[in-house]
């Protein structure tokens, strides 16, 4: 082995002489980086990733300490003072954050803040120089030359992450540690962020330490994995060893737990009955003010979509992020008369529903808003959050109890949280409880937008067991709003496929998993990272991500970022372009793309 | 996260406890919420048993000292007719603490259910409450309360408590309003709302124990700004009337002699003084003590 980029021996960190008592956040730590190594540092929350990674950057929170040696081309970094790791860090080390709009200053352009690092480390560089490589940078990383003069809030999500990888390799790095780089963004857009990451590290030759929970992630880009718990490193392999041959039990349970979305269902489900939910040509748009009177215009969130939920099945509804598909549940959950397009609810026209029968839908249809760990009021208790439906039902006050304690109970939780409040529970109790909530009036139908974003793989694994019981259980109907692709193979028996606004495909979950039809429903599954470093890496057919557009778009939704692009002919591309490609059904499927209505493709 | 948060010990472990178990620790802790408080104490006790430590009546004139300075006999003087002025500023004290007391947290709760209802329900609804809020703003209250003098003293001091607090209650609605209106986006508002609660059930459940320390504090400084404007309009003879005293009506009848006869301005000026003192020192302490950025005592 050539001489260590990054040697850590021993390595502890602490947070807090608390009279509370300090945190052991590392506890001795041996970890040994190659140069031009790509280094996976896998690990449920609270394995210490997060303080390792900090404590290597020099970036410990204050009242952390680390001890132990941290050793970055034979310097020794632990007790280093503050201004040398400055000069460290941008040249030697260099970072990129789950999320580069806290690290982009909102009030000046993207472009600028470049130049300013690239002059800040080479002061020798004329202005124009350092813009000139900036626009360099900007190419590499794949970012249009107009984003130069963009403002952090303007851009998307993944191309946010692009400027924090521009940022990053700015100046030559030998090390790139990328913290989650890809945790808040959509699968097809995580794929196009990953290959650029790999590009820049490739460009400058530099190692990178990739701090992920997503083992898919790891098997598709990484030559070596530590995997992380409890503040130790309990195994170190190379990747395909590690999913091959496991040696240590906390990396099986990790393995046993990620999601594999190519897994299909077991067990046969019962065949579905009536309509519980029919949705016909429903548009939703959302105001854009500028002001208390100023009107700057819409945005079509909802484009025409219709959609048939049947008893005892479940429904997902996948698609990137501005696809439309909360703005349809919220729609249709909120029982109010849409504004456009029908919606019907247990046989109910809501259109010409009147108060008696929406309050009577409302104890039979219930929705669990997708959590952005605020779903539960903080100065409410657990009892009281799971209770307020039956109080709004009008449901007298002593059966309240009995029904919390039940409703509990049927998502894996003892009748001791009902005075817990929500502070004092973690990401996935929290979440069990909204289920709870949602259950607690015994609904028919069950909405649940995004169920398992944001939770650890064991934790979401846990959930997916929980909804799947009571899918069987309770036989419930349930629409699931999610891009979590693995969590629809586990729960759904239909899936539909939004793209802008509209549905482009439905059909069988199995049917769509093994033979997608529509172009956008491939470049979906084709980006989904499998858990299997010998799988094919994950790719991004579809480039490109929706922004809010203002007006409808003529033709397909997908027309400028359709991986069919290249191989369309003039008549074939103007049609796609100019006409609205309309849902054609053949066999159990559904599709929109003139593609497969001129015949199925190769 | 693993396992359950409680009962962990961590760096974050300060700020799992209960918020209101948090807040009362760093207000108790706080040496300006003792000051405040126990002078606050004192002076409202002061106010109701006082009366009872010196022999003279309210309304008893002592014929043999017409303008005399403080003395054993008369701890704070008398004044030109003879009254003592210790009966005197404790009755004028009972009324002004009254009067701040009601209008203090009525202005507040004026607020609360305006700011609230216009920020969640927003529409139409927010405007026309927005609207009715910056008309009140724009016409200056002193002028208003001029204009309404004759209406409000005719009530005696109920109807001037309300009087204020109907004219002190808009800045506070408009902070609320931006504050529901963050709200309104959460999970767990969306959550109530998707349930069917009513937009009443919303901001009593959900928006006013989220605003709670927002709302405690503007309480608090409202008693102030109570007092404080019950003793600027007893000083132009547009608030409590003759016979009734108040702090307010006793600066006006000392005022033109503070010169001559300085007993009858300082001593009511002195307890104005000090009980708006505490009252604020108190209101400063809650807002140090529930605002999480701030010092953690």
């Amino acid at each position: 082995m050539p001489d260590p980029l990054l040697d850590v021996r021993d390595l502890h960190v602490r947070f807090g002489a608390h009279r509370s008592g300090e945190v052991h956040a590392v506890r001795g730590v041996d970890l040994r980086m190659a140069p031009g190594e790509v280094l996976g540092l896998v690990g449920g929350s609270g394995a210490g990733k997060s303080a390792l990674v900090s404590a290597v950057l020099g970036l410990l929170p204050h009242g952390g300490t680390m001890t132990g040696s941290v050793r970055f081309e034979g310097t020794e970094l632990v007790g280093l003072g503050d201004r040398a790791f400055s000069a460290l860090r941008g040249p030697g080390l260099a970072v990129v954050f789950q999320d580069s709009l806290s690290v982009l200053d909102p009030v000046q352009r993207v472009g600028a803040q470049v130049v300013e690092v690239l002059r800040l480390h080479d002061r020798a560089l004329s202005r124009a120089a350092a813009r000139s490589r900036t626009d360099e940078l900007f190419a590499l990383v794949g970012l249009p030359s107009g984003v130069v003069q963009a403002f952090a809030h303007e851009v998307s999500g993944g191309m946010r992450q692009r400027v924090g990888i521009a940022l990053a390799i700015a100046c030559s790095p030998r090390l790139l540690i990328a913290d989650e780089p890809t945790s808040a963004l959509d699968v097809t857009v995580q794929a196009q962020v990953l290959d650029v990451l790999d590009r820049a590290r490739q460009a400058s030759g530099a190692g990178l330490l990739l701090v992920t929970h997503d083992l898919g992630v790891v098997a598709g880009w990484t030559d070596r994995v530590a995997v992380m718990h409890a503040g130790r490193v309990v195994e170190q392999a190379g990747v395909t060893e590690l999913f091959e041959a496991p040696r240590e039990p906390r990396t099986v349970t990790l393995l046993r737990a990620a999601p594999d979305p190519r897994t299909p269902r077991h067990g046969r489900r019962p065949d579905p009955g009536e309509p519980v939910l029919e949705v016909t040509d429903l548009r939703v748009t959302h105001r854009l003010d500028a002001g208390p009177r100023r009107r700057r215009g819409q945005v079509v969130a909802v484009d025409g979509v219709s959609l048939t939920v049947r008893r005892g099945e479940v429904l997902a509804l996948v698609g990137e992020s501005g696809a439309g598909k909360t703005s349809v549940v919220e729609q249709v959950f909120a029982l109010s008369p849409p504004r456009e397009g029908g919606v019907r609810v247990l046989g109910h026209d809501l259109t010409s529903a009147d108060r008696a029968t929406r309050r009577r839908l409302r104890g039979q249809a219930q929705l669990v808003v997708q959590d952005t760990t605020d779903a539960l009021d903080p100065r409410m208790s657990v009892g009281s959050a799971v209770a307020e439906p039956l109080a709004v039902a009008r449901v007298p006050r002593r059966e309240r109890r009995a029904r919390v304690v039940g409703a509990l109970e049927a998502v894996g939780l003892g009748p001791g949280l009902v005075g817990a409040y929500p502070h004092e529970l973690s990401g996935g109790e929290r979440r069990r409880v909204a289920i709870a909530r949602a259950l607690v009036v015994r609904p028919t139908l069950l909405a649940l937008d995004e169920p398992v974003a944001g939770l650890d793989v064991s934790v979401a694994a846990g959930l997916l067991g929980l909804l799947a019981d009571l899918r069987d259980d309770l036989g419930l109907t349930c629409l699931v709003v999610t891009h979590d692709l693995a969590a629809v193979r586990r729960l759904a028996d239909r899936v539909a496929v939004m793209v802008g606004g509209r549905v482009v495909e439905e059909a069988s979950t199995d049917a769509l998993f093994d033979s997608p039809a529509h172009p956008y429903t491939r470049a979906l599954l084709a980006a989904v990272p499998v858990p299997d470093p010998r799988a094919p890496r994950p790719v991004a057919l579809v480039t490109g991500e929706r922004l809010w557009t203002a007006a409808r778009a003529e033709g397909c939704c997908l027309a400028d970022r359709c991986p069919l692009l290249a191989e369309r002919d003039d008549e074939r591309e103007r049609r796609c372009r100019e006409v609205e490609p309309g849902l054609v059904s053949r066999a159990d499927r559904t599709v929109a793309c003139h593609w497969w209505d001129l015949g199925p493709s190769r | 996260m693993t396992g359950r948060v409680r009962g962990r010990t961590g760096a974050d472990d300060v700020d799992l406890r209960r918020p209101s178990a948090r807040v009362v620790r760093r207000v108790v802790r706080d040496p300006q919420a003792w000051v405040g408080g126990v002078v606050l104490l004192l002076v409202v006790v002061w106010a109701l048993v006082g009366p009872w430590l010196r022999p003279w009546d309210t309304t008893y004139a002592d014929v043999t000292a017409f303008g005399v300075p403080p003395s054993p006999e008369h701890w704070f003087g008398t004044n030109d007719i003879g009254q003592d002025l210790y009966q005197q500023v404790l009755v004028g004290l009972r009324k002004s603490l009254m009067i701040g007391l009601v209008a203090g947290p009525l202005a507040t709760l004026v607020a609360a259910v305006v700011g609230a209802v216009a920020g969640l329900v927003g529409g139409w609804v927010d405007r026309l409450l927005l609207a009715g809020v910056d008309l009140m703003l724009v016409i200056p209250s002193l002028f208003l309360l001029i204009l309404l003098s004759p209406v409000l003293t005719r009530g005696g001091w109920p109807t001037l408590a309300v009087g204020i607090a109907l004219l002190s209650w808009m800045v506070v609605a408009r902070v609320v309003r931006a504050q529901t209106r963050t709200l309104r986006e959460r999970g767990f508002v969306r959550a109530a709302r998707f349930s069917g609660a009513s937009t009443w059930r919303v901001v009593r459940r959900h928006v006013w124990p989220n605003l709670a320390s927002l709302l405690v504090i503007d309480a608090t400084v409202a008693v102030g700004a109570a007092v404080l404007a019950e003793a600027t309009l007893s000083y132009f003879g547009l608030g409590v009337q003759v016979p009734d005293v108040s702090l307010g009506t006793l600066l006006a009848s000392g005022s033109p002699s503070v010169a001559t006869r300085p007993w009858l301005f300082v001593f009511p000026a002195a307890v104005l003084v000090v009980t708006v003192t505490a009252v604020s020192l108190l209101g400063s302490a809650l807002r140090d003590g529930l605002d999480p950025g701030g010092p953690d005592a």
